[in-house]
């Protein structure tokens, strides 16, 4: 049986609407709910697409969006009769689900108007004054979509939508100028049409030079001020010739004029920039801490709570933090009784108890009854949070220099010899030869298919690597991964996987197969990781029915099966350490006596051993830095053979290492999971985060990649280092065709037909070759 | 403000539904009359169902009745839904319909009866003319209202398509409809020769363009993901497929004139933007088809579907061929043989045809809240209509291969193998009869389709006005963030029309001032002078008995052409043709250098004779008898008015022809009849005063002139180049 | 041929009428979201008769079959 709502398997379940079975009450509410509405068509264009809704929703959370400032983040507009919010709902996957979604009003009235984008995961909706964003936020959540409650609000990018307008109107004029260039290209022009033609054209250059290619212009003169040469110097002097011989060809009524030669150019250029500024919607590189963190909390003054945003925190604050909330800053606990899950943090999902007085960590989320924290520190300057906010970690000078400036360095300096070059040969031959020749020279040179081999080499590389869930930030990152020579890993959560545990039983009394039973049914009801994690080992194993169950914060489960007094957790096991254990333990008492007790180790991610391996043969450098104890040190030197390794590092510590180690010349990749990692990942020359669910919390990095790609990693590498050679065989490739087009133009026979020619000639052939041999090679290294 | 209830308009809905189904059929019986009447020319009952005029009837009638009112059909249908709002207006709604069907009706009363402006595609008159466009404009003011009380912020693509549609439409007709009336029902083009040719055909092909392909993608953008339920294969892909179709297509027309008197380059020109149409066109098919991938289950028992699906596979050949047929060495082959035909039929059986029957299956049981009849029935009606689809393209295809290749037969010595037009005519009446064939299993599957959804109608029960709810468009919305312009997006598709509009008409009155003023730059040859009030009465009842239907007026220059019919066409030649008469299709031989002096040229008495019995004078010929022209009188009413009309469009009449014009046509007329007399007298035939006078006044006569005149001047004196 | 020029010019008017659309079109965002609209139109937004809540269970339940 699966569940009718979210589909996942629940046999014995006795949670049921008629013959319809739910896996939990909180599907059966959502089922509920849609029915009494008549809004079960949800089910019908795809069968059980609900999202699972995990334990209950904890509605506290969205009491921050009754600050104004905090609700204004999501607010697109706003008058006196409505408001329009936008909201990040990754939970969106089906059909299903836009239809639900734009479907709102039916559940609540006061709802005008919700829009989906499926691809950014993105609600937008419209209502009436008389709800609340609170509110609003709530009913989604409440039917399994809860809303990304982060400041930021993903921002269209209006550079992107100008780029798109740009190309349009570069096309549309490059097929009309052709098209009117076309009587030249077959000889059959006629005289009074080739005059009319030509002004028509270059009418029709004015907004491809002006308004499409105007941002060649400007960088190029950007670098001509700051006496750097970039890829643009040449490019805008080829357009400029370009436009002016054209513009006089045209006005002297001396010839047709390469317009069309000139918005081709810009045209694929443009073109070549869409193609390498893809984007991951849904996925953000940019996150900082206060991602994670809610956007303001309840502050205790006197008896009463109010909600003071993070910024505004103070040292000595009393600030309380409710169920599953996240605790904002480093702080001391004051009341009540902590279990926090650092799993944001360090990755292991193991509930850690804290009792008052207590140091209670930035990042850490509080699960069990609402406690009070006195801060130690503001949130930006917290133990974790200072990466951030130390200046000596600076973005600029990890980026490695470009390959195309180097380059374009070299090739503009040719171009202009060769100019000179031409410029003087004919001043002494044949002067009037001069004005052709040079202009000639510099359309020819104008390196379109060298500009051009960059973007579609790495945009490639970037499209294909998403196929394999490994998302590149940007190209620039994939010429970085090129140069790595030293590979550096965190522990949980990346070489090892943090849910998955392996687990085995050590008998004192009892074997397993007398115990299961019990364990099972007191495990059943427990949602501590732990729990969840023998429940699932004993999966096969049937639950009965437990009297009076009870859940001891921080110590484990208890409860009577068959008289039998059953307790499940925390246990002196001091004496069985013998048995060299490392990982956590969980203790099986029957009746005050121990029968027996689970050993849960983490493992390694699948393939973690073999990629190191091949790491190695590949001489790169390995280094490990954990922030957990040496617990699985000997493991770790055993089964991977990994030297250099370091534990008990605070994040600091790990953004250091790696500093030291660029000190040293060494370029860095850093793979890490966690909120400790962050500084590292930044400081490396490339951070490669991994997660579970690339849409949750990742943190700031280069790169995102899912669990099962990690070992991929050293293809990665590879095929980074195949890309650059691509390009270099690129550079040859439109180098040819430029000497070839500059053999026409210095004998000063180059006519805007060759030129029409050779410039998307020379363009098409350096696409092609470029997807044809990423995919290729793509393809051979990752199998596909 | 809440959630807003309203009711779709489905009675309009079914009009045109009902109206495409008559029409379709109607359209489809007069098309079969033609083909049959190719078999056996005994079918050319009378004057009025002769060829000549059957043909435009078919033609019009399948383009604008049929596949018309499919198009408003399916825009009424999908367009209410795609914006979530009722059309803005009933009563517009309603005009547009019942003034479509007006328009056809009045073209049903026109066209067999001769009244003609003699440009394929568009011989309505100018009364009707000028009825289309303003028809036009309600259909395009009704569908851009309701894209402004829309509640949905998104323009699905197919509104795109849509919207192309009526802009464009609307220009081309205006542009090709530019005619000097003489009386109601006659008017004369403003352009000549050449120059009409160009705009004709640069109407002819984006008609097809932007009635049959452009507002059918959008229909087929809407039909196929509704019924296949899944959304289409690639939503970017349609969005970019649609503007690089939009940007291409309106260049493409000159490849109808390849090897005419048209600049080379300006066929070049032509050739160059067609082959470039294959890629957007394949990107429509593609997309049409990878929408069904993996769904080919559903297709298999959804007989929407099969024939969505046949649709499309057309569209992609057809788009295929046509670039294809637009490339000289083809065209060599092609033009001017039923292989254009063929072409055309793939297209208008298969992608129109398929395309409104799948829809129609979809809208019809929808409409009436209840199943299809028949799914048996429909099953049937779509293996009857593509096995007739297949039986009637490849007979044609086949026959023109054989008459294209009959036609450039060389013997060794460098003369022709088929020196007699005829022989490659006779041969074809086999292929002729199976392509008839083809078309009756097409209609009859269309009379199942009629029979089946007047049956699914009878059995449901007819939902006038469908309930929908759907929250009101929010207006102005003005985003702090990013670009939500609400209030512009309210407003601007309305202006955006309406200022290209005028700019359009603006332009277009800017480009055509000069041009009727201004001398034209074609090279004129002096020789070449206005036809004599007769010819032109004569050239009259040419155009109006349709006969540039089956006889081309352009020898193109090419070596199997010249050494059949003389000398190549020349620009020069047609200056005072309004309109001109090239022709499309050659089932008859060319008629361009029919005249006195050429080595083609035949007595008076022959064509008198041949007109009268064509079968027995050129044993085994198909032509239709006009012998009802010798009987009737010629109505020299309007010649004066003629006359002037030509005058001011710039045919150089001098006065004392406008003043001896009724002398001149006696003189003229009387010459032939005598010629005609002379020659019966040879073969024993006497005829008494009162016949000669009634042969000399008939319209025979004046025909006879213009045929004789045909191609002759330029064999008058030297040919003088001067721009 | 001076319909060349006229043709041409009308035509080219005609092209630039279109390309403002494609300006506004991409402007107003209507190009911003290329994958909803075509799921969107699959949705029947006519008013259902209102089905007991049973009904519904059922006939989602033989949906599911």
């Amino acid at each position: 049986m699966n569940c009718s709502h979210c589909g996942d398997k629940c046999d014995n379940s006795n949670i049921k609407i008629e013959e319809h079975i739910f896996c939990c009450n909180g599907c059966k509410t959502v089922f509920e709910l849609l029915n009494e509405n008549n809004l079960c068509e949800y089910y019908d264009s795809e069968t059980t697409p609900g999202i699972k809704i995990r334990n209950e929703v904890y509605y506290d959370k969205f009491n921050i969006l009754d600050e104004p400032e905090v609700s204004r983040k999501f607010i697109l507009y706003e008058d006196t009769k409505i408001t329009k919010v936008k909201f990040n709902v990754p939970q969106v996957h089906c059909s299903s689900c836009i239809w639900l979604l734009e479907n709102l009003n039916r559940l609540n009235p006061s709802i005008n108007n919700s829009e989906v984008n499926f691809q950014k995961k993105e609600i937008l909706i419209t209502f009436e004054k008389t709800l609340s964003v609170k509110e609003v936020a709530i009913l989604i959540a409440s039917i399994g979509y809860e809303p990304v409650l982060t400041s930021e609000v993903q921002v269209k990018s209006l550079a992107h939508k100008t780029l798109v307008i740009k190309i349009g109107i570069a096309g549309f004029c490059f097929g009309n100028i052709m098209l009117f260039a076309f009587p030249e290209y077959l000889g059959l022009e006629e005289k009074d049409f080739s005059k009319f033609f030509g002004w028509l054209s270059m009418f029709l250059a004015l907004p491809v030079m002006f308004y499409a290619g105007v941002d060649y212009l400007k960088s190029a003169l950007k670098g001509f001020r700051q006496r750097f040469i970039n890829m643009d110097i040449p490019i805008a002097l080829g357009m400029i010739t370009l436009f002016v011989r054209s513009a006089y060809e045209v006005i002297s009524e001396t010839g047709a004029g390469y317009f069309d030669s000139l918005s081709g150019l810009i045209f694929f250029l443009l073109v070549g920039k869409w193609f390498q500024s893809k984007t991951y919607d849904t996925l953000s590189f940019e996150r900082n801490y206060k991602s994670y963190f809610p956007l303001s909390v309840g502050v205790k003054k006197e008896g009463e709570i109010t909600s003071v945003k993070l910024e505004n925190l103070k040292v000595g604050d009393e600030v309380v933090i409710r169920n599953q909330e996240i605790i904002p800053a480093d702080s001391i606990l004051q009341e009540g009784n902590a279990s926090v899950d650092y799993s944001f943090v360090t990755g292991e999902s193991d509930y850690i108890s804290v009792n008052k007085g207590e140091k209670l960590y930035a990042g850490g989320k509080h699960n069990g009854k609402e406690i009070t924290v006195i801060l130690t520190h503001k949130p930006d300057n917290s133990y974790l949070t200072q990466l951030w906010n130390s200046n000596n970690l600076s973005k600029e000078d990890k980026t490695i220099t470009k390959l195309a400036d180097t380059v374009s360095h070299y090739f503009t300096i040719i171009i202009i010899s060769i100019t000179l070059l031409t410029f003087l040969f004919w001043f002494f031959v044949d002067a009037s030869l001069i004005w052709n020749t040079v202009t000639s020279v510099l359309i020819i040179a104008c390196p379109c298919a060298l500009a051009m081999t960059i973007p579609f080499t790495l945009g490639n590389a970037m499209r294909f690597l998403g196929r394999k869930s490994i998302y590149v930030k940007n190209i620039q990152v994939i010429e970085n991964l090129s140069k790595i020579n030293h590979v550096v890993f965190d522990k949980t959560g990346t070489l090892t996987q943090a849910s998955e545990k392996k687990i085995y039983y050590t008998p004192v009394k009892l074997d397993e197969s007398e115990i299961n039973i019990q364990v099972k049914s007191l495990v059943t009801h427990s949602s501590h990781p732990l729990s969840v994690a023998l429940n699932k080992h004993l999966k096969s194993v049937p639950a009965l029915e437990i009297d009076d169950f009870k859940e001891i914060p921080n110590k484990g489960v208890e409860g009577l099966l068959a008289k039998n007094e059953i307790f499940i957790g925390k246990y002196d096991l001091s004496q069985y350490s013998n048995q060299a254990f490392q990982g956590s333990t969980v203790a099986v008492v029957i009746n005050e006596e121990l029968v027996g007790f689970y050993t849960l180790t983490s493992t390694f991610r699948e393939g973690i051993k073999s990629l190191v391996q091949k790491l190695l043969q590949k001489e790169y450098k390995i280094s490990l830095i954990s922030g957990d104890s040496e617990a699985d040190d000997i493991k770790i030197k055993e089964e991977l053979g990994i030297e250099n390794r370091q534990f008990n590092c605070a994040p600091l510590d790990k953004l250091n290492f790696v500093k030291a180690k660029q000190k040293e010349g060494d370029t860095i990749v850093m793979i890490g999971d966690g909120l400790n990692d962050a500084g590292a990942l930044m400081e490396s020359s490339v951070g490669i985060a991994v997660s579970d669910d690339v849409n949750y919390f990742v943190p700031a990095c280069d790169t995102i990649m899912s669990g099962e790609a990690l070992q991929d990693l050293e293809k990665l590498l590879l095929y980074s280092k195949i890309s650059i050679r691509i390009i270099w065989a690129g550079f040859t490739l439109s180098f040819i065709y430029n000497v070839i087009g500059l053999s026409f133009a210095v004998s000063g026979s180059l006519s805007p037909i060759v030129a029409a020619v050779l410039m998307p000639l020379s363009s098409i052939t350096i696409v092609a070759f470029t997807s044809l041999t990423t995919r290729y090679y793509f393809k051979k290294l990752f199998k596909i | 403000m809440n959630v807003e209830k309203f009711a779709y308009d489905n009675s309009i809905v079914k009009k045109f539904a009902l109206a495409t189904v008559i029409w379709g059929i109607v359209g489809m019986l007069v098309g079969l009359l033609a083909a049959l009447q190719l078999v056996w020319p005994e079918a050319n009952l009378t004057s009025w169902l002769s060829f000549g005029r059957i043909r435009p009837l078919h033609t019009n009638a399948v383009i604008f009745a049929f596949v018309g009112n499919g198009i408003f059909a399916g825009v009424y249908y999908s367009l209410q839904r795609l914006l979530k709002t009722r059309m803005w207006s009933d009563k517009l709604s309603n005009i547009n319909f019942w003034g479509w069907q007006i328009i056809i009706l009045s073209a049903v009363l026109t066209l067999p009866f001769g009244y003609t402006t003699g440009k394929e595609y568009a011989e309505l008159e100018w009364p009707i003319d000028i009825a289309i466009t303003l028809l036009w404009v309600v259909f395009g003011w009704n569908m851009m209202a309701t894209i402004l009380v829309r509640r949905v912020q998104h323009l699905y693509v197919a509104i795109w398509f849509y919207i192309a549609t009526f802009v464009t439409v609307a220009v081309l007709h205006i542009v090709n409809s530019f005619e000097f009336p003489v009386n109601a029902l006659k008017s004369y083009s403003v352009f000549a020769g050449v120059q009409d040719a160009l705009v004709q055909w640069w109407y002819g092909h984006n008609a097809v363009a932007f009635f049959l392909t452009t507002p059918y993608l959008g229909l087929m953008y809407y039909f196929i993901p509704k019924a296949a339920d899944r959304p289409v294969y690639s939503y970017r892909l349609s969005i970019i497929h649609f503007w690089a179709l939009i940007f291409l297509y309106i260049w493409a027309g000159p490849h109808h004139l390849l090897y005419t008197s048209l600049p080379d380059w300006a066929q070049s020109l032509g050739v160059v933007f067609s082959v470039m149409l294959i890629a957007p066109s394949w990107g429509g098919m593609l997309n049409g088809l990878l929408t069904l991938r993996g769904a080919w289950d559903k297709v298999r028992d959804d007989v929407v579907l099969k024939f969505m699906v046949v649709a499309v596979t057309a569209y992609g050949m057809s788009t295929f061929e046509g670039p294809m047929l637009s490339l000289k060495f083809f065209n060599t082959l092609s033009h001017f043989t039923d292989w254009t035909i063929a072409h055309v039929h793939i297209g208008g059986l298969g992608w129109n045809g398929m395309l409104t029957f799948g829809m129609l299956y979809y809208l019809i049981p929808k409409m009436y809240g209840g199943k299809l009849y028949s799914k048996k029935l429909a099953n049937y009606h779509f293996w009857i209509a593509t096995i007739g689809i297949l039986l009637y393209a490849v007979p044609l295809y086949w026959a023109g291969f054989v008459q294209g290749f009959m036609w450039q037969d060389f013997n060794p010595d460098g003369t022709l193998v088929n020196k007699d037009f005829l022989e490659t005519v006779t041969q074809l009446k086999p292929y002729y009869a199976m392509r008839a064939a083809g078309g009756a299993l097409y209609i009859v599957g269309a009379i199942l389709m009629a029979y089946n959804l007047v049956k699914t109608a009878v059995h449901g029960t007819f939902i006038a006005n469908e309930d929908a709810e759907a929250p009101a468009l929010v207006k102005n919305t003005k985003a702090h963030d990013d670009g939500y312009w609400h209030r512009v997006i309210e407003r601007k598709p309305m202006r955006m029309l309406v200022i290209s509009l005028i700019v359009i008409l603006i332009g277009g009155a800017v480009e055509i001032i000069p041009t009727l003023i201004v001398k034209s730059n074609i090279p004129t040859i002096s020789s070449v002078q206005p036809y004599t009030p007769l010819e032109l009465e004569g050239r009259d009842i040419y155009i109006s008995e349709g006969c540039y239907n089956c006889h081309s007026q352009m020898v193109r220059p090419l070596r199997f052409e010249t050494e059949r019919y003389g000398e190549y066409s020349k620009a020069g030649e047609f200056v005072y043709d309004h309109p001109f008469q090239w022709g499309s299709k050659r089932t008859g031989p060319d008629l361009a250098r029919e005249g006195k002096g050429n080595k083609l040229a035949k007595s008076d008495y022959w064509h008198y004779d041949h007109l009268i019995r064509p079968a027995e004078v050129s044993k085994g010929s198909i032509m239709p008898s006009y012998a009802f022209l010798k009987d009737d009188p010629l109505d020299r009413t309007y010649t004066k008015k003629k006359l002037e009309v030509m005058i001011s469009l710039g045919v150089p009449y001098t006065d004392s022809t406008l003043a001896n014009y009724e002398m001149m046509m006696d003189q003229q007329s009387d010459e032939i009849a005598k010629n005609i007399e002379k020659d019966l007298k040879g073969l024993g035939v006497e005829i008494s005063e009162a016949k000669f006078n009634e042969i000399k006044n008939s319209k025979m006569i004046a025909l006879i002139a213009y045929l004789q005149r045909l191609g002759s001047d330029i064999h008058n004196e030297q040919v003088t180049e001067n721009k | 041929m001076t319909m060349i020029f006229m043709l041409t010019g009308i035509s080219l008017i005609l092209a630039i009428g279109f390309l403002s659309a494609f300006l506004w079109a991409v402007k107003s965002g209507q190009f911003d979201d290329d994958y909803t609209p075509s799921v969107r139109i699959l949705f029947e937004d006519s008013v259902k008769k209102v089905k007991t809540n049973n009904k519904t269970i059922k006939g989602n339940k033989n949906h599911k079959q």
